[in-house]
C-alpha cells in the first residue's frame, strides 16, 4: 500500500455529514437575517456567515486542519492580499475631496444614451 | 513502500510523497492565483457599491432568490458528494467513489441549468451589462431606479459568468475523473487527481458562497 | 580540470522534436532565452528609432506621431511583458535554479514546457496587434483613451493576459521546486540568494498576476460591452483602472528587480571570494521588498486620486527603501577588502550597484508627493525607471548571463571583448539617461514626438542630442556582445566545470551539464558562501 497512507488523515462519514447540515443551516440562517433591516450590520453579518461557511469547507472539505500548514499559508495569504487590494483601494475611492474642498465635477451621473455607441477595431 | 507500485510516479522526484505533497502545494498555489482573479471583480463590486448603494439595493431585487438559494444548497451538496468520493477513494473503495463523482456531474448540471433560467429572465427583462442593457417595461420585470444600473449587472454577469466558466471547467475535470476512476486508475495508492480536482470544485463552491449573499441578499 | 562534458542536455538528443517536446528544464530555459533575446532585439530598434527620431525637435523626422505612439507604446509593453518579466526567471531561474538545489528538474516540467508555449502563444498574439495596426495608448492602456481609441488594444490586452498564464505557470513550479524539492543537506538558510529571490518572485507572480489578467479581462470587456467599469462616459471610473492595473503592475516592477538582485548577491560573492555579508538579512530584505511591493501601488498616481491615499502611498513608498538599502550596504561590505577579481560579470554587477543606486535615489524624489507633481510624465521618470528596470535588471541579466555561460554552453567568451562592451554599455547608460534627469527636471514631457516652440526647446535639443548618442553606443555594445557571445558558443575556449571557483551548487557538476543534471547524487558538504572554509581551484587561468 502507499506510504502515504501512515499520516494522510481519512475523516470519517460523519464529520462530513454534520459539516455539511452545518452548512445548509447557515445558509437558512443568512437567508433569515435579510428579513430584518439591521442598516448596514446585514451586509456584515452576511459576511460573517459566508466566512463561517468558507472556513468550515476550507478546513473539513479541503482538509486543511490536517493538512501541511504551509497550504494553509498560502490560502491566508492570497484573503490577505485580497482585502490589502479592496481596503487600500476604497481608501482612495471613498476619500476623494477630503484635505482640500475642491471638488471635481461629476462628468456623467447618468451614462447618456449616445454612449452606448458600438466599437469596430479590436 | 518501493517505487515502482504506483504506474503514475515521475523520476523526477524522491518518492511517492514528495510527488504527492508537491502536487497539493502547487494546486494550493494555483487556488491563490484563483483567488486573486476574483479579487478583482470583488474589489469592482465593492467600490460600486460604496458609490450607489441605492441603485445596488433596487438592482439586486431583480434578481432571484429562490433559484439563487437553491444553487447554492446544489453547489453545497456538490461539494460534499466530491468530499466523499475523495474520502471512498482513500478508502480503498473506488466503485462508490465513482458513483459520488457522477452525482457531483450531475449536480453540477442542476446548477447550470438553473442559471440558465436565472439570465433567460435576465435577457427578456433586457436586464444585461453595460451598452447591452435595455430594461423593457413587462408585467414581470421590475423597473429600477438609481445611477446607471447597467453597472449592477455588468459586475453580476461578469462574477456570475466567471464563475460558470469555473463550474464547466471543473465539469470537465471531473468528467475526466469519473473516465479514469472507470477505467480503475485510482486506489488509495495513488489518487491525487481527485484530490487536486476537490480541491478545484470546492474553491467553485466557496466562491458562490460569497457570490450569493453580496448579488441576491443586498439589505 | 578542464572538460568539456561530450555527452550534455545539448546534445544527447538533437532533432526539432527533442527540443520542442523536451521537459528538461535547462531546453526550455534555454528556448526562452533565445525567445526573449528575440524580443529584446525588436524592442531595443524601436528605441533606437525613438530616439533618433528626437534628434531634432521637429517632428517627422523620421516617424510619423501615430507610428511615434505606437513605437514608444510597444516597446514598453514587449520590454516589460516579453522580455524583462520571463528574462530572469523563466530565462535563468529555469536553466540555473534546479541546479542550485541539486535537483533533477522543476516540480511539473511539463508544466513548464507549458509556460514556454503560452508565452509563445502570448506573443505571437503580440505580434498581431502590432500587424494590424499597433496600439498608442501607452503600456500602461489607461482608460478612457484605451477604452476609445481605435487601435488593436484588444489583441495587444488579450496577449498580456495570456502571457500573466505563463508568469503565473512559472511561479507555481518554482515555489513548489523551492519548497518541496531541496536535495537533502539544503535548507532554506543554505539556499543561495539567487534562489530566495526567485522564490520572492514567485510567491508576487502568483499573487498580483491574476489582477493583470482581471484587469485586461475588464478592458477588453469594456471595449466590447461598454460595461461601464473604467470608462466615465458609461457611469465607470477611469482611475479605478489605475488601481487595478498597477496593483500588478507595480509588484511588476519587483517580479523584474528581485532575481536581478538575486544574481548580483551570487557576483559579489563569487569574484571577492568572500561569504557574504549579512545572508539572513539579504534574504529577509528580499522578502520584506515582495510584501512592501504590494502596499505602494498608489505613487504611480499620484497626480489622479485622492490626496489622502496619496499621502499614505508616499509613506509606505519611503519604507521601501529600507529593505533596498540593506541589499546594497551588504553588498558593499562584501567587497570591503576583499580580493576582487575584475572579469566581466564582476564588471556588471559593479555596473549595477552604481546604476541601480542612482535609479534608487531618484526614487525618493518621485516618491514625495510635492516633487512629483512637478516630475510626474517628465523625461525624470522616464530616466528613473531606466536606470532601475535596464541599469538594475537587464544590467543584472546580462552579468548572470556572462556568469553562467560557460554552465549553460561548456565554453568561454572572450574575456576581453566582454570587459570591453561592460564599459561600452556602462558609459552608453549613462550617456543616454543623465540627460534625460536633467532634461525632466527643466520640464520636457515623455512620450512627446516633438519639442519644437517649447520654452526651453534649445536645452532639451542639446540634451536629446547627447542621449541619442549615447543610445547608438548601447547598440553599439550589444551588437559585439551579440558576436562574441555567438562565436563562443563553437570556438570558445573549454570552461571546465567550475571557471569562478565558486561553491553554489551548479559548479559541481560538469559543463554543460549532463541531462539529468548530475552523474552522481550531489553531496552538500559545504554552504554556498563558505570561500572562508573551502578553497576551489578555477578551471580557467
Amino acid at each position: 500500500m502507499s506510504n502515504n497512507e501512515h499520516h494522510i488523515h481519512i475523516t470519517p462519514l460523519k464529520t462530513y455529514l454534520v459539516i455539511y447540515f452545518t452548512l445548509l443551516l447557515m445558509t437558512l440562517i443568512t437567508l433569515i437575517s435579510v428579513q430584518f433591516d439591521f442598516g448596514s450590520f446585514n451586509i456584515v453579518i452576511a459576511m460573517i456567515i459566508a466566512s463561517f461557511k468558507a472556513t468550515l469547507v476550507l478546513l473539513f472539505f479541503m482538509h486543511l486542519l490536517y493538512d501541511n500548514k504551509i497550504n494553509l499559508a498560502f490560502l491566508v495569504a492570497s484573503v490577505v492580499f485580497l482585502a490589502v487590494f479592496i481596503v487600500i483601494t476604497a481608501v482612495d475611492t471613498n476619500y476623494r475631496n477630503t484635505l482640500y474642498d475642491i471638488r471635481a465635477k461629476v462628468v456623467e451621473e447618468q451614462a447618456p444614451a449616445e454612449n452606448f455607441r458600438n466599437k469596430k477595431s479590436y | 513502500m518501493s517505487k515502482e507500485t504506483t504506474p503514475y510516479f515521475q523520476h523526477h522526484f524522491v518518492d511517492p510523497e514528495q510527488q504527492y505533497e508537491s502536487s497539493k502545494l502547487g494546486m494550493w498555489a494555483f487556488l491563490v492565483t484563483e483567488v486573486l482573479t476574483f479579487a478583482g471583480f470583488f474589489c469592482a463590486y465593492a467600490i460600486y457599491r460604496m458609490w450607489n448603494p441605492e441603485m445596488f439595493i433596487n438592482a439586486h431585487k431583480a434578481l432571484d432568490v429562490t433559484m439563487g438559494a437553491t444553487n447554492t444548497v446544489v453547489l453545497i451538496t456538490s461539494s460534499l458528494t466530491m468530499a466523499l468520493a475523495i474520502r471512498y477513494v482513500q478508502v480503498n473503495k473506488p466503485k462508490v467513489a465513482l458513483v459520488h463523482l457522477i452525482l457531483t456531474f450531475l449536480f453540477a448540471c442542476t446548477f447550470l441549468v438553473i442559471k440558465y433560467f436565472e439570465y433567460e429572465h435576465k435577457f427578456h427583462c433586457g436586464h444585461l451589462p453595460g451598452a447591452l442593457y435595455n430594461p423593457h417595461v413587462y408585467p414581470d420585470c421590475i423597473p429600477i431606479e438609481g445611477n446607471n444600473p447597467h453597472v449592477f449587472f455588468s459586475i453580476y454577469f461578469m462574477m456570475t459568468g466567471l464563475h460558470g466558466i469555473h463550474v464547466i471547467a471543473g465539469m470537465v475535470l471531473i468528467l475526466w475523473l469519473i473516465f479514469r476512476t472507470h477505467k480503475g486508475h485510482f486506489t488509495s495508492a495513488y489518487y491525487t487527481p481527485v484530490e487536486m480536482v476537490g480541491l478545484f470544485w470546492h474553491l467553485v463552491d466557496l466562491i458562490w458562497i460569497y457570490l450569493f449573499p453580496l448579488l441576491y441578499l443586498i439589505g | 580540470m578542464r572538460e568539456y562534458l561530450e555527452k550534455n542536455y545539448l546534445n544527447e538528443e538533437t532533432t526539432i522534436k527533442s527540443w520542442l517536446f523536451t521537459v528538461d528544464h535547462k531546453r526550455i530555459g534555454l528556448m526562452y532565452l533565445f525567445a526573449i533575446m528575440f524580443f529584446f532585439a525588436v524592442g531595443g530598434f524601436l528605441a533606437l528609432m525613438m530616439r533618433l527620431e528626437l534628434l531634432t525637435p521637429a517632428g517627422g523626422d523620421i516617424l510619423d506621431k501615430n507610428t511615434y505612439n505606437v513605437f514608444y507604446t510597444l516597446h514598453g509593453a514587449i520590454m516589460i511583458f516579453m522580455f524583462i518579466i520571463p528574462s530572469v526567471p523563466a530565462a535563468m531561474g529555469n536553466i540555473i535554479m534546479p541546479i542550485m538545489l541539486g535537483t533533477k528538474d522543476v516540480a511539473f516540467p511539463r508544466l513548464n514546457l507549458a509556460s514556454w508555449y503560452v508565452y509563445v502563444v502570448g506573443s505571437s498574439i503580440g505580434i498581431f496587434s502590432i500587424i494590424s495596426g499597433g496600439v498608442d495608448t501607452g503600456w500602461t492602456f489607461y482608460t478612457p483613451y484605451s477604452s476609445s481609441t481605435d487601435t488593436a488594444v484588444i489583441s495587444m490586452t488579450f496577449a498580456v493576459l495570456v502571457l500573466g498564464f505563463s508568469s503565473i505557470f512559472t511561479g507555481i513550479n518554482f515555489i513548489v521546486t523551492i519548497h518541496k524539492m531541496r536535495a537533502p543537506g539544503i535548507t532554506w538558510f543554505s539556499m543561495p540568494l539567487f534562489v530566495w529571490s526567485l522564490y520572492a518572485t514567485a510567491l508576487i507572480q502568483i499573487l498580483a498576476t491574476p489582477v493583470i489578467a482581471v484587469t485586461m479581462l475588464l478592458l477588453i470587456m469594456e471595449r466590447t460591452f461598454q460595461v461601464g467599469i473604467f470608462d466615465p462616459a458609461m457611469g465607470g471610473d477611469p482611475v479605478l483602472f489605475q488601481h487595478f492595473f498597477w496593483f500588478y503592475s507595480h509588484p511588476a516592477v519587483y517580479i523584474m528587480i528581485l532575481p536581478g538582485m538575486g544574481i548580483i548577491s551570487e557576483l559579489i560573492s563569487t569574484f571577492s571570494k568572500k561569504k557574504i555579508f549579512g545572508y539572513t538579512y539579504i534574504a529577509a530584505s528580499t522578502m520584506a521588498i515582495a510584501l512592501f511591493g504590494f502596499l505602494v501601488w498608489g505613487h504611480h498616481m499620484f497626480t489622479s486620486q485622492s490626496e489622502f491615499a496619496a499621502l499614505i502611498f508616499s509613506i509606505i513608498t519611503y519604507l521601501t527603501a529600507l529593505p533596498s538599502g540593506v541589499k546594497i550596504f551588504n553588498w558593499l561590505a562584501t567587497l570591503y577588502k576583499a580580493k576582487i577579481s575584475y572579469e566581466a560579470p564582476m564588471l556588471y554587477a559593479i555596473n549595477f550597484l552604481l546604476l541601480f543606486a542612482i535609479g534608487g535615489l531618484t526614487g525618493i524624489f518621485l516618491g514625495t508627493l510635492s516633487v512629483d507633481i512637478m516630475l510626474h510624465d517628465t523625461y525624470f521618470v522616464v530616466a528613473h525607471f531606466h536606470y532601475v528596470m535596464m541599469g538594475g535588471t537587464v544590467i543584472a541579466f546580462l552579468g548572470g548571463l556572462h556568469y553562467w555561460w560557460p554552465k549553460i554552453w561548456g565554453r568561454m567568451y572572450s574575456e576581453k571583448w566582454a570587459r570591453i562592451s561592460a564599459i561600452l554599455i556602462f558609459f552608453g547608460f549613462n550617456l543616454t539617461f543623465i540627460p534625460q534627469f536633467i532634461m525632466g527636471s527643466l520640464g520636457m514631457p515623455r512620450r512627446y514626438w516633438q519639442y519644437d516652440g517649447l520654452v526651453n526647446t534649445d536645452i532639451f535639443h542639446f540634451y536629446h542630442q547627447l542621449s541619442t548618442l549615447g543610445s547608438w553606443f548601447i547598440a553599439v555594445s550589444f551588437i559585439i556582445m551579440l558576436v562574441y557571445l555567438v562565436h563562443s558558443i563553437k570556438y570558445g575556449k573549454v570552461a571546465g566545470s567550475n571557471p569562478w571557483g565558486a561553491l553554489t551548487l551548479e559548479w559541481q557538476t560538469p559543463s554543460p551539464a549532463p541531462a539529468h543534471n548530475f552523474l552522481e547524487e550531489p553531496k552538500i558538504t559545504h554552504g554556498p558562501y563558505d570561500y572562508d572554509k573551502v578553497e576551489v581551484e578555477r578551471t580557467i587561468d
